[in-house]
């Protein structure tokens, strides 16, 4: 349902240009929930926010093609794209107040894009509109607390006219998926839901979001810095890097048998809940600065173990190693 | 001029309990502003953010805190390092009682006890240079001249894995890991035995956690240190503790060896947090307990047993009336709950 193809995005900044999205493809089938993995800064939210075309001033898009559907959403108009947000694709974030505003009460803001999106359909026209109002309003209104019922939020209309500050974090989370479903949409960019909350109410937004994806066959794409979290949510795991993907595949084949030297010590470097305790593995370096990438060879090059001479220059596409399982090093060229 | 600790008030040699909790409380007062006083007659409120907690901390060991956020596991560490003043109870550091201790006194426990801060970006002055930053705490501890803190400091660096070239840097030209290497440096120059590890790296980047955590472990074999450990990740609690104390809405609800609670935890609080770590090993992934709704606030906690709004395994009015106490019901493993 969803293909992008060599994504690029920069950034120009006083430092020089910022590769902030390399040459992305991505593939993902109807139903399906993909794990977008990488570290702060690896390019995952302006992958996602180019999906929309919302990649803020001063990056831009330069080259690719995002194909939803079929159709290049690159090269729709810009009241084309407002409509394809509102219907078809939707995207939470990891604050819930960019989404929410603070001084509404909560089920009115989920009322209020019902409305927006035209779910409800005025059944009157001219004057007698006016009269169907509120008819409208009331089947608004019930529909919201339908929506907010079905997120979790227990005593909807007792808590429809409560203000987000008056919700926990997990429970504004699940006024932004209810938000976000509102519209009934093919896929839900998912941008780091559940990072700020604790495990157990991570557990509660996860559950959810398995449910919707499962009911509604939702397809979803789910960034996450957290491999235990995409390990255990995903079908696909896709692992970023400064702005490139460097290994992606089946959820069993890039947990169970990593191939990228990174992929492989970030699984390593986790700490495991096993009787025996060992020292733990650790990458060596730090997180590369993409205004000061070297733009040849491997992005990894710097703090790779098994890295060779070649690694410094070549330029690597991502290599088939198997059925749908894909690598970006020169190891399995 | 050490001290031998005291167990009942009596010497204890052979225990050695180098830190001593005892019914601590730390209550914030909330006061609304002026205008919610008057428009919506809010009243002032009362978080009781720690509440009645003791506990024991052995010299040299790790005690691992863990508990959803807003449990009072910062409040807890910053209490005990006197940062913020107790409301009830005591705080008795090698047999020395220091709840209420003053000016040299106080001064002299800060060397002892130090603290470590969650985020690496606020915790460090922007406008201080590394030098400055850490020049502060080594003067305050008697290093006065110039040459030896500026020894002290190359010492320091070099020691939490940085170069010393960059001793002239501002915080910002650093990345948040070396960030929280400077924090590290900053702790260690006072020379203390205690540190209060407030989730050091939950602000950090994935690859570079493992580093930290390599770090804090290494330090403490080399100096002999004892830490209490806070993160809201289990795994990494349970890597680095000896014992682990788990936290509800300001109280310890189960404590135990680390072992003991991971794998044979007994209250109910303790397996749904355990149940909802998510795991890349399939094998290890158990039977998730979801729990229902979300922390009731410390303003006005529940009545009897404080998890018996969200307890899965609740035996009734019991539960809601009579507040369980924590009680040793294997060697070395207590819980609070009526179940046992
Ligand atoms: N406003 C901006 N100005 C300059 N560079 C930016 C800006 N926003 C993002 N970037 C660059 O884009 C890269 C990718 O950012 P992002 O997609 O937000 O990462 P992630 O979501 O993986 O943490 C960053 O490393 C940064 O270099
Ligand atoms: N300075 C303060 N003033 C008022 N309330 C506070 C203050 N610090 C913490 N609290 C409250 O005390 C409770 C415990 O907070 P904290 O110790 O930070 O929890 P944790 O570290 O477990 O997340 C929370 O309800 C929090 O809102
Ligand atoms: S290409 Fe070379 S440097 Fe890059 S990951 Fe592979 S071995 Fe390491
Ligand atoms: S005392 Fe009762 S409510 Fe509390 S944890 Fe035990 S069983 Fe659950
Ligand atoms: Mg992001
Ligand atoms: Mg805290």
């Amino acid at each position: 349902m969803l293909e992008i193809r060599n994504l690029k995005v920069v950034f120009e900044t006083d430092r020089g240009v910022v590769k902030a999205v390399n040459g992305i493809d991505l593939t993902l089938e109807r139903g399906k929930i993909l794990g977008l993995v990488g570290e702060s800064g690896s390019g995952k939210s302006m992958t996602l926010l180019s999906i929309l075309r919302l990649v803020p001033y001063p990056g831009k898009i330069v080259e690719g093609e995002i194909l939803f559907e079929g159709e290049d959403l690159l090269k729709k108009s810009a009241s084309q794209m407002r409509e394809i947000r509102g219907k078809d694709i939707a995207m939470i974030f990891q604050d819930p107040m960019t989404t929410l505003n603070p001084v509404f009460p909560v089920g009115e803001q989920i009322r209020e894009s019902l409305r927006v999106h035209n779910i409800i359909k005025p059944e009157k026209e001219g004057i007698l509109g006016f009269l169907g109002e509120r008819d409208r309003r009331k089947k608004e209104y019930e529909k919201a607390v339908e929506l907010m019922e079905k997120v979790g939020i227990s005593y909807p209309e007792k808590r429809y006219f409560s203000y987000p500050h008056q919700f926990s974090g997990g429970m504004q989370q699940r006024a932004i998926i209810a938000i976000a479903l509102s519209c009934n949409p093919k896929l839900l960019l998912a941008d780091e839901p559940t990072t700020a909350l604790d495990v157990t109410i991570q557990a509660q937004i996860l559950d959810l979001l398995r449910q919707i994806n499962e009911v509604n066959g939702t397809s979803i794409i789910f960034v996450t810095h957290d491999l235990a979290v995409a390990a255990e949510f995903c079908d696909e795991i896709a692992v970023m890097y400064a702005g490139q993907m460097v290994e992606k595949g089946p959820v069993d084949k890039v947990i169970g048998e990593p191939k990228h030297p990174y992929t492989k010590g970030l699984l390593k470097s986790i700490p495991k809940i096993t009787r025996k305790k060992e020292k733990l593995y650790a990458i060596p370096g730090n997180v590369p600065d993409l205004a000061s990438l070297s733009p040849k060879g491997c992005p990894f090059y710097e703090r790779c173990e098994e890295a060779v001479e070649e690694c410094k220059e070549v330029e690597l596409p991502l290599i088939e190693v198997s059925d749908g399982e894909f690598v970006r090093c020169i190891k399995y060229l | 001029m050490h001290k031998v600790p005291l167990k009942d008030g009596v010497l204890d040699m052979e225990n050695g309990v180098f830190i001593q909790i005892k019914n601590l409380k730390k209550y914030f007062i909330e006061e609304p502003d002026l205008l919610m006083k008057l428009v919506a007659k809010k009243k002032k409120r009362v978080v009781k953010a720690v509440d009645d907690i003791s506990l024991d901390i052995n010299k040299g060991e790790t005690l691992g805190l863990v508990g959803e956020s807003g449990c009072g596991k910062t409040t807890l560490g910053r209490t005990i390092v006197r940062l913020y003043e107790p409301t009830e109870g005591k705080i008795i550091f090698e047999g020395e009682d220091i709840t209420e201790a003053r000016g040299e006194k106080l001064k002299e426990y800060r060397k002892k006890a130090q603290i470590i801060f969650q985020n690496p970006y606020s915790s460090l002055n922007p406008r201080k240079t590394v030098r400055q930053i850490l020049s502060v705490p080594l003067i305050a501890s008697g290093v006065k001249d110039p040459h030896e803190r500026e020894e002290r400091i190359m010492y320091l660096l070099n020691r939490v894995g940085l170069n010393y070239r960059q001793m002239d840097s501002y915080p910002h030209e650093f990345s948040g890991g070396q960030r929280q290497r400077i924090g590290i440096a900053r702790a260690l120059a006072m020379s203390p035995e205690f540190i209060v590890v407030d989730e050091p790296v939950s602000a950090i980047d994935v690859s570079i956690q493992a580093q930290i955590i390599n770090l804090l472990e290494e330090l403490k074999e080399e100096l002999n240190l004892t830490y209490l450990f806070i993160a809201h990740d289990l795994s990494v609690v349970y890597h680095v503790s000896d014992r682990v104390a788990v936290m509800y809405l300001g109280k310890i609800v189960e404590m135990g060896k680390t072992e003991d609670i991971f794998f044979n935890p007994l209250h109910p609080y303790t397996k749904a947090l355990l149940s909802a770590i998510p795991s890349i090993d399939k094998s290890k992934r158990r039977e998730r307990i979801i729990l229902e709704g979300t922390v009731p606030s410390p303003v006005n906690p529940p009545k009897g047993c404080r998890f018996s709004t969200r307890c899965f395994m609740k035996k009734g009015k019991m539960c809601e009336e009579v507040e369980p106490e924590l009680k040793e019901v294997e060697k070395g493993h207590f819980v609070a709950c009526h179940l046992y």
